[in-house]
């Protein structure tokens, strides 16, 4: 049927619809401390993945607000997601009130789950720390964009964790046939929203965000809502999906070496820090 | 990543239907490593079963100038002697109506980059066009192919090239920045390959582009020397001439201007269409309406659109080429609605009559009822209030209207048809009035140019299409033969659209090619299946062995019944008595699914045909023959897979059980009708295991009809016919009434009773997936006629629902006139609107009736070696036990939805190719020696319509042919002459004609010219007149057919029954 032919500039140049190598993950910028000066937070990332773009806010550890919150062994993590008012509509928003959607309870509780793998909670028992996560825009990826910045944010504030959590998604759609079968799957890498719409009428596509520890190779979340074939598809987007991980792991790491050269080179008194104010 | 060198992102502003202004921002990755473009390799290998496999690769890189010189075809000049290298970039016009050209020429433009820019582009147009590009880019050949037709198509992804970006200057419009794009290219290809010997060409037909191209270049360089010529296919192509005299692409090339002669220059003979952006602002306004624009059948200048107000859809009339405005059967369009005073059936009336005639087409004489397509569509609307100038007029009128602008040209690939030439010295002999409309129109518009082509006029075989100027160097060659041809444009200064030749398909009149041309009409996929799904099919070693999870059935008795000499055998049945008295009936439908996988090229080749379709010589299969009359087909004594429905039901047909079982089955016999019927007349013989098998199930199939006819389901009739064909040539000989026994309806029962049982069971498992069979209700207006026709005989049909409906139809039955009964029957079928498949979650459960049968639910489960929907309840029910998992096709209801509208959309085409294929045999049979038959016919509607010629309709049930007949010897005009609509009535002087009347008519073939025939029916008696003498009568009759032939197609819609398949079908 004709009308499911949609990865045709993939099959002719291999190119998808932005002019990206399905292998290829999206544009990505780290921001250290955009918000320095506020007295506050203890540390601040700012992670742009493409056009989606997330502020993450670290707090703590501090007390918590009330005594039964609190737990003998280790510290609270409380995640706070929100969308900014002016952010561009994104496909699968669904409620007119993002603070109360149920998409985005359930993103913040992934996330929190992710971030407890890595992070040394025992470390602060009796105490809570608070992830303020704000979407600024979202064009895709916003779980995988949200995670990234929390880690960078976390490494901000200077929190002991076992590894960088690191993020990506991955999906598969069916190609038109350039082999003799007919069909043949592609993996595509970091997709925008555009490819998540469109790929999602499909009924054989998936799309999986996959958050890793990429030095420990360790999974800590793969969410996937699609229908999955077979097995084997699912280790497809996976190893898909760790991989850009790795890509995103390398960008992270260069953006936080080069903040921390910085800090480092300003206590020695040779520069200024630069602060960034957004 | 040093390949991602630019990030840009891009903004758009979109309107959401609700009229909300969104901005949305997209990505645009630029990048440094595309290298000069794309292309798809493809090599031959072998493969299994012994077909050679084309495989496509994947897409490869042409990294830098060296590469891409090794991959270009150079073509071979005959005058200079030398080769040369072309490389032809095309633009998105090029592209969108010169393909023709492209795809046929691959030894003389052989070297095509295709820029991204203008794929789009292409896309955003048209569909059809693009899947064809697509096509011609997977086709790309290496040089060392020893095939004749080398080409080497080239992708160019220039929207992501960082060389070929260009700076849009301010108020450019979408269209001069895509050209710019374009020449980008050009440039960037030109430049690369500068040096090398190969000439760059800008394939473009827009003046503006050449120039500027030219224009670009030399402020670019300063150099006289340009890195690539701006060209338009014309002067491309007549260069190529120039240097190959066996090239003749010329005819290929589309036409966007008028070439006429001076003294006709500039008249402008439509107004101008209003500009898109206006059309849509009348749209949303609700100054104009949008819909397709539908030919009446037969004639080209009687359109209707069909509006939507609310829920209501009401069909406007555009008559007249004025008003129609050059829009083609098709197109979607803007109208807008004329005055009231305008309307079909107010006092102006005449006025809209004298339109036609002044238009350009051919003017029809008598209209065919038309049977709207689709159903539920109001003829006639009450005339708003505020618009009544007059409160006693009658409010009921038919709305008129004329078309403002086309917003979406539907073009179809190609049409079929012939040129016609007529003779100059026999026209002058001529009266002005004698000559007929199409001879007027050769006369006029055929010029002869002084380059050696000619302008010809064109008839397309759907006379829904109007004439066609088409420009050629052969048109001696083309006469008498059928020809494809594409339409370019139509401008305003032209009085008919203009084409351009694409293909020959033979000569006019002969059988297979009268096929080919039918089959093409009807767009019914004719090619052979490709090597990938024949790829599919089981090795040719394959053996049916008992496996897990199939039950074995081996031991039982079962049997098929089919017309005699079926080879697609998909349905057995059998039937035993059990221990406790009761009886095991079993239904056995061929295991298609087990062959054709899901998501496999063999299934998704069949989704698309969805059906078989039977033409009276030629059977085209859904699915490759191995499977059809083979592995699929429970033929005799031999093991097959089976889908079994198997039920345990007493004497007195009340079901205790039923189970599904896939299942493995050895038929014992594969039985005739004829047989059958043998086995159910032959004195009861409990030995013979096959005949009371066979008397039992029928005495079942008697209690289950009688149970459905109670709920109220419909026995409905067409006229039903055979051909006898000559074993050899499969020249048809004869036709003969088709018989239909008792055993007919036994495997009709059964088959009915296993796709009730099947859609409720799936229908339980899936309630929003399952694919579904309805049949709506009818319009109440489409029964109007017929009530008041059988009102003349005395009969009132109740059409409340169809138990009434089926009621009535069973008491009108005439002592003295057997027939009477099916004709009503035969016309009460034609009032139906027609049944169609639909996915369970797109109607509501009230919806899901099917009216013919009165069943709550059905489906087809019982065909699936013809029939796709029945592939798709297979999945459905192996997935509803537990046998096999849904595929996830199945699962997605747009999927479904797209699926469920092809399979209609075949379905219907399938069953107009037969209807086709019917007619041309009909005519086959009538012009051997067996023509000039008389017969007896039955009247089926009389035209008493003041102004027209007095006439009426009639059907031939010995041949099943149905057509209009003239009343001879009598004038429109005539004083004399009597019309009664309410009675359905004409009479002249005593003598009458009424509806159901039995007539006797004559039956022959009119020879119009050489190559064209028709089929004609002459009224013998009653006679009417007075007895002219013989020789001035037959040229009273003569001239007279010349005034019909254009538009009476005599021989319409006989329906033949050359399967009982095609009855099961209809249900």
């Amino acid at each position: 049927m004709s009308s499911l032919r949609r990865t045709d500039l993939l099959a002719l140049s291999n190119l998808r619809n932005d002019g990206r190598k399905p292998n290829e993950i999206r544009r990505m910028t780290v921001q250290m401390s955009p918000l320095t000066n506020a007295s506050s937070t203890n540390g601040s990332a700012l992670v742009q993945m493409g056009l989606t773009s997330v502020l993450c806010a670290v707090s703590g550890p501090i007390d918590c607000a009330r005594r039964s919150d609190e737990l003998s062994d280790r510290a609270v993590l409380e995640v706070n997601v929100r969308t900014a008012p002016f952010a561009p509509s994104s496909g699968d928003r669904r409620t007119a009130n993002p603070t109360s959607d149920r998409r985005i309870i359930e993103q913040s509780s992934l996330i929190k789950n992710a971030m407890e793998a890595s992070l040394m909670l025992h470390l602060f028992p009796k105490t809570r720390i608070i992830l303020d996560i704000t979407i600024l825009a979202d064009d895709g990826g916003r779980l995988s964009a949200a995670i990234n910045a929390c880690t960078c944010a976390l490494v901000d504030a200077g929190l002991p964790m076992k590894d960088l959590v690191c993020s990506c998604s991955a999906g598969l759609v069916t190609g038109t046939g350039s082999t003799a079968d007919g069909l043949e799957d592609i993996e595509l890498m970091d997709l925008n929203q555009r490819e998540i719409s469109t790929y999602s009428n499909e009924a054989s596509a998936v799309y999986m965000p996959v958050a890793t520890m990429p030095q420990r190779g360790t999974v800590v979340l793969a969410q996937c809502e699609s229908r999955l074939n077979s097995v084997d598809v699912f280790e497809k987007v996976l190893t898909a999906a760790m991989e850009g991980c790795q890509m995103v792991f390398h960008i992270m790491e260069a953006c936080i070496r080069e903040r921390t050269a910085k800090l480092l080179a300003s206590k020695m008194g040779n520069t200024t820090v630069n602060v960034n104010f957004i | 990543m040093a390949s991602l060198s630019l990030w840009q992102p891009k903004s758009h502003y979109r309107q959401t239907r609700k009229g909300k202004i969104l901005q949305s921002t997209t990505e645009l990755y630029l990048r440094d490593d595309l290298g000069l473009g794309y292309t798809i390799p493809s090599h031959s290998s072998a493969k299994r079963n012994n077909v050679s496999v084309t495989i496509t690769g994947s897409a490869t890189k042409i990294s830098n100038a060296q590469n891409l010189l090794e991959l270009l075809i150079p073509t071979y000049s005959k005058t200079d002697k030398t080769e040369k290298t072309r490389l032809v970039v095309v633009d998105t016009n090029v592209l969108l109506h010169n393909l023709d050209v492209l795809e046929h020429s691959s030894c003389a433009i052989s070297n095509i980059v295709i820029p991204q820019t203008a794929l789009l582009e292409c896309r955003h147009r048209s569909f059809t066009a693009y899947n064809r590009v697509m096509d011609l880019l997977k086709s790309s050949t290496s040089k060392d192919d020893s095939s004749d037709k080398k080409r080497c198509a080239i992708f160019f992804p220039d929207c992501h090239h960082i060389s070929t970006q260009i700076m849009a200057k301010k108020k450019m419009t979408v269209n001069e920045e895509n050209d710019m794009r374009i020449r980008q290219v050009a440039l960037y290809y030109g430049d690369k390959l500068a040096g090398s010997g190969v000439d760059v060409i800008l394939l473009t037909d827009d003046k503006d582009c050449r120039k500027l191209a030219l224009k670009e270049q030399k402020d670019a360089l300063d150099d006289e020397s340009l890195l690539y010529q701006p060209m338009s296919v014309r002067e491309h192509i007549l260069d190529l001439e120039n240097e190959d005299h066996e090239i003749s692409l010329s005819d290929l090339v589309a036409q966007f201007s008028t070439v006429v002669s001076t003294e006709q220059t500039k008249k402008q003979y439509y107004p101008a269409h209003l500009p898109q952006n206006e059309l849509s602002i009348g749209v949303k306004s609700g100054k104009f309406f949008q819909g397709y624009i539908r030919a009446e059948r037969g004639c080209h200048d009687k359109c209707y659109v069909t509006v939507r107000q609310g829920e209501d859809r009401v069909a406007v009339n555009i008559i007249g080429a004025k008003d129609i405005n050059r829009a083609v059967d098709g197109d979607i369009v803007a109208i807008e609605l004329n005055p009231v005073s305008k309307w079909i059936g107010s006092d102006n009336d005449v006025s809209v009559q004298k339109k036609v005639k002044h238009g350009a087409g051919i003017a029809e004489e008598t209209a065919e009822p038309s049977i709207r397509d689709e159903s539920n569509v109001m003829d006639e609307v009450e005339v708003p209030a505020e618009m009544k100038q007059d409160p006693e007029e009658i409010s009921m009128r038919k709305p008129t209207g004329r078309v403002m602008g086309i917003i979406r040209r539907n073009f179809r690939t190609n049409y079929c048809g012939s040129i016609f030439t007529i003779d100059k010295s026999m026209l002058e002999e001529k009266q002005d009035d004698d000559i007929s409309e199409r001879d007027r129109i050769v006369n006029e518009y055929e010029v002869e140019h002084p380059d050696g082509s000619t302008t010809c006029v064109f008839f397309a075989v759907d006379a829904r299409i109007p004439p066609v100027l088409i420009r050629t160097t052969q048109r001696e060659r083309l006469l008498s033969k059928r020809i494809l041809i594409a339409i370019d444009s139509w401008p305003s200064d032209s009085p008919y659209p203009l084409g351009h030749y694409v293909k020959t398909m033979g000569v006019t009149g002969v059988k297979d090619v009268e096929t080919e041309v039918l089959l093409h009409e009807h767009n019914i996929p004719c090619d052979p299946f490709p090597a990938k799904v024949l790829a599919c099919l089981p090795p040719e070693d394959y053996k049916i062995e008992l496996e897990p999870g199939r039950i074995d059935l081996r031991h039982l008795p079962v049997l098929s019944i089919d017309p005699p000499g079926c080879q697609d055998i998909d349905d057995a049945l059998h039937c035993i008595v059990l221990p406790n008295g009761n009886y095991q009936v079993g239904v056995h439908i061929a295991d298609v699914t087990h062959y054709v996988k899901a998501g496999t090229a063999i299934d998704l080749e069949a989704a698309n045909r969805s059906t078989s379709t039977y033409l009276v010589n030629k059977r085209l299969d859904m699915l490759p023959k191995l499977l059809t009359t083979d592995l699929c087909s429970l033929k005799g004594n031999v093991d097959r897979f089976a889908f079994s429905v198997l039920w345990e039901v007493t004497p007195e047909a009340d079901i205790v059980d039923v189970q599904f079982k896939k299942s493995i089955i050895h038929s014992i016999a594969a039985l005739t009708y004829q047989q059958a019927q043998g086995m159910i007349d032959q004195p009861d013989d409990e030995t013979d295991i096959k005949a009371s098998a066979v008397k039992r199930l029928n005495s079942l199939a008697r209690i289950l009809r009688k149970r459905r006819i109670d709920t109220g389901a419909l026995t409905l009739a067409s006229p039903e016919v055979k051909f006898v064909l000559d074993s050899e040539s499969l020249n048809p000989t004869d036709v003969q009434a088709y018989t239909l026994y008792e055993a007919n309806a036994l495997v009709e029962e059964f088959m009915l009773f296993a796709n009730v049982t099947v859609g409720k069971k799936i229908l339980r498992h899936y309630p929003t997936l399952s694919v579904l069979r309805r049949h709506p209700a009818p319009n109440r207006s489409m029964f109007d006629s017929l009530i008041s026709k059988a009102k003349c005989k005395g009969f009132s049909i109740n059409i409340e629902d169809s138990k009434h409906l089926a009621d009535s139809l069973d008491a009108a039955v005439l002592e003295e006139d057997p027939y009477f009964n099916k004709l009503l029957r035969i016309l009460s079928t034609r009032c139906m609107s027609p049944a169609q498949y639909f996915c369970s979650g797109e109607y509501k459960p009230t919806d899901w009736h099917h009216y013919g049968l009165a069943a709550p639910v059905y489906t087809h489960f019982t065909s699936p070696i013809r029939r796709y929907a029945d592939v798709c309840v297979h999945r459905l029910l192996a997935a509803a036990i537990g046998v096999e998992p849904l595929p996830v096709h199945l699962s997605s209801k747009s999927y479904l939805h797209d699926l469920a509208a092809n399979m209609n959309r075949r379905h219907r085409s399938a069953q107009l190719a037969g209807r086709a294929s019917v007619q041309l045999h009909t005519l086959i049979v009538f012009s051997g020696e067996n023509g000039n038959k008389e017969e007896d016919a039955y009247v089926l509607d009389v035209d008493t319509n003041a102004s027209s010629e007095p006439s009426f309709t009639v059907i031939v049930p010995r041949y099943g042919i149905e057509g209009r007949v003239r009343i001879p010897n009598i004038t429109a005009n005539d004083k004399n002459i009597v019309r009664d609509a309410e009675k359905h009535l004409i009479s002249y002087k005593g003598k009458k004609i009424q509806v159901f009347d039995k007539v006797r008519v004559k039956i022959y073939v009119n020879v119009v010219q050489e190559t064209q025939k028709e089929l004609m029916i002459d009224l013998v008696s009653p006679v009417f007149g007075e007895q002219v003498d013989k020789t001035s009568c037959g040229e009273i009759e003569a001239t007279l057919e010349k005034k019909r032939k254009a538009s009476t197609k005599s021989s319409s819609g006989p329906t033949s029954a050359k399967k009982r398949k095609k009855n099961k079908s209809k249900k």
